[in-house]
């Protein structure tokens, strides 16, 4: 009888509880919620994972998702590997003595400490880093900014990232020129040998493989602030985000 | 008692041609997303590897493309069976969700092609899989987005993508105790005693009856081969 079973079939398919599709749905509108909310979900459990993961980002409990690690971007797709030895930092634009720092005479400056929770704007926040590097405000000092200048402009060796700062911004001893991080040499996925080090902003204005530092009369905005960042990236008080603000 | 289609003393067709096609397709998309979203996921494995647009570029085209192998079969005349099985993963009768409730111990009577546990993996994938299609085009193309949503987003993604692999996981291990069930995805056939020992309330129908001998379309084929040689 061939249509016996086809008939079969179909009344113990139309009978059972239609289970796969509210476990179906139910993902789907999980996975809805999960995106309105994850940024708060987000919070919850990186604070509770916190104890658990190190902020290195090595380590198993640090690879649970919303532990609060660094993570390691780029935009260029490649992280760029320079040894101290071939280090170099630019200050020119509107300044008295345009120079170029190797790693020795960057080191030459005061030592400046700073441990505090490093914010990313997309939510991740690793509590207490320990930075080292030289204060930014006498790196320019160094070059001597003249008068028209406000602002100032850095660009990566990755060749692509940008960001800039004011020149009042830039002067606040929470801004450092850093070479170490989490008391070792910073890591080339982290922005090694010398990346920017912005405290009281968002993670983004800590441009990573410092390259060049251009003293101008106003800034262009940055590679994100270009796609809508906003320029002036203090945490909790910028992007339409609340974090506790960072206190250095 | 019902008669026994004819045919069912041999072997019995679990998976066509379209059906096995689609599994494996599937299976070399999604295990490439696994393997590239742990590069761009994990920093020793980031650094170690380096070209991350390119790495990234592979993940969206792979996501992008991993449900069209389903769409491009179901989507024809010869999708029939893939259609069949698929209608077969919604519903469960009452003596499937006391199996669940009890997986294995309650035997397999009243088990049909595929067991409850089956029909939960195959949902639960397809809607992990279509939030992953969803947060990863949010992440890739939502750049206008309010900055809560992308790492809503995040967040969600990478939850969801923990949760699929360890499906994936528990699918190949179940696979790999199952030899029987396994091989029925490489060779599409199961022998009538798998099929006593595991899914003995399915009802092979008139297409999945093999009888030990070669389908109808082998056959022809022989036939016109053997004319030709003639």
């Amino acid at each position: 009888m061939p249509g016996e079973p086809r008939e079969l079939e179909q009344t113990a398919a139309a009978t059972g509880a239609p289970i796969g599709r509210r476990l179906f749905l139910g993902i789907v509108g999980a996975g809805a919620v999960g995106v309105v909310l994850g940024s708060r979900l987000q919070a919850v459990v990186g604070d509770a994972l916190s104890s658990l993961a190190s902020p290195s980002g090595s380590g198993l409990a640090s690879l649970i998702p919303g532990a609060n690690r660094f993570r390691l971007y780029t935009v260029t797709g490649s992280f760029p590997e320079i040894t101290r030895a071939r280090f170099h930092l630019e200050v020119g634009g509107l300044v008295e003595r345009p120079l170029v720092l190797d790693d020795a005479q960057l080191r030459a400056l005061p030592r400046h400490e700073i441990v505090a929770d490093f914010q990313c704007v997309t939510g991740w926040r690793v509590p207490k880093v320990a930075w080292a590097g030289a204060r930014l405000s006498d790196v320019i000092d160094l070059a001597g900014p003249q008068r028209s200048a406000h602002a100032l402009e850095f660009a990566s060796s990755d060749g692509v990232y940008t960001e800039s700062l004011t020149i009042d911004e830039a002067r606040r001893a929470d801004v450092l020129v850093a070479y170490e991080m989490l008391g070792a040499p910073i890591t080339a996925g982290h922005g090694g040998p010398v990346r920017l080090y912005v405290a009281p902003m968002y993670g983004y204005k800590s441009i990573k493989w410092l390259s060049s530092i251009r003293l101008v009369g106003a800034a262009a905005p940055g590679y994100w602030e270009r796609q809508g960042y906003a320029v002036q990236a203090w945490v909790g008080r910028s992007n339409g985000r609340h974090d506790a603000p960072i206190d250095a | 008692m019902r008669k026994r289609p004819p045919g069912a003393a041999g072997s019995l067709l679990r998976f066509d041609g379209v059906s096995r096609l689609v599994h494996w397709a599937t299976a070399a998309l999604v295990l490439t997303l696994v393997a590239t979203g742990l590069i761009l996921y994990v920093p020793a494995l980031s650094l170690a590897v380096g070209d991350r647009l390119a790495v990234e570029d592979l993940h969206i085209a792979c996501g992008l493309a991993c449900g069209l192998p389903l769409a491009l079969g179901v989507s024809g005349p010869w999708g029939r069976r893939l259609r069949r099985d698929l209608a077969s993963m919604n519903r469960m009768s009452a003596a499937e969700r006391s199996w669940l409730r009890r997986p294995g111990h309650g035997g397999s009577a009243g088990l049909a092609k595929f067991n409850p546990g089956q029909k939960l993996n195959a949902t639960a994938v397809a809607g992990l899989l279509v939030v992953l299609l969803a947060t990863g085009i949010l992440l890739r193309w939502g750049t206008g987005l309010a900055i809560s949503w992308r790492t809503g987003a995040t967040f969600v993604h990478d939850w969801f993508a923990l949760a699929i692999s360890v499906l994936i996981v528990g699918h190949v291990l179940f696979a790999l105790v199952h030899p029987g069930a396994l091989r029925s995805m490489v060779t599409g056939r199961v022998s009538r005693s798998w099929q006593l020992r595991h899914a003995p309330g399915w009802q092979p129908l008139p297409d999945e009856a093999l009888a030990g001998e070669p389908a109808p379309v082998v056959r022809a084929l022989g036939e016109k081969r053997r004319a030709r040689a003639r």
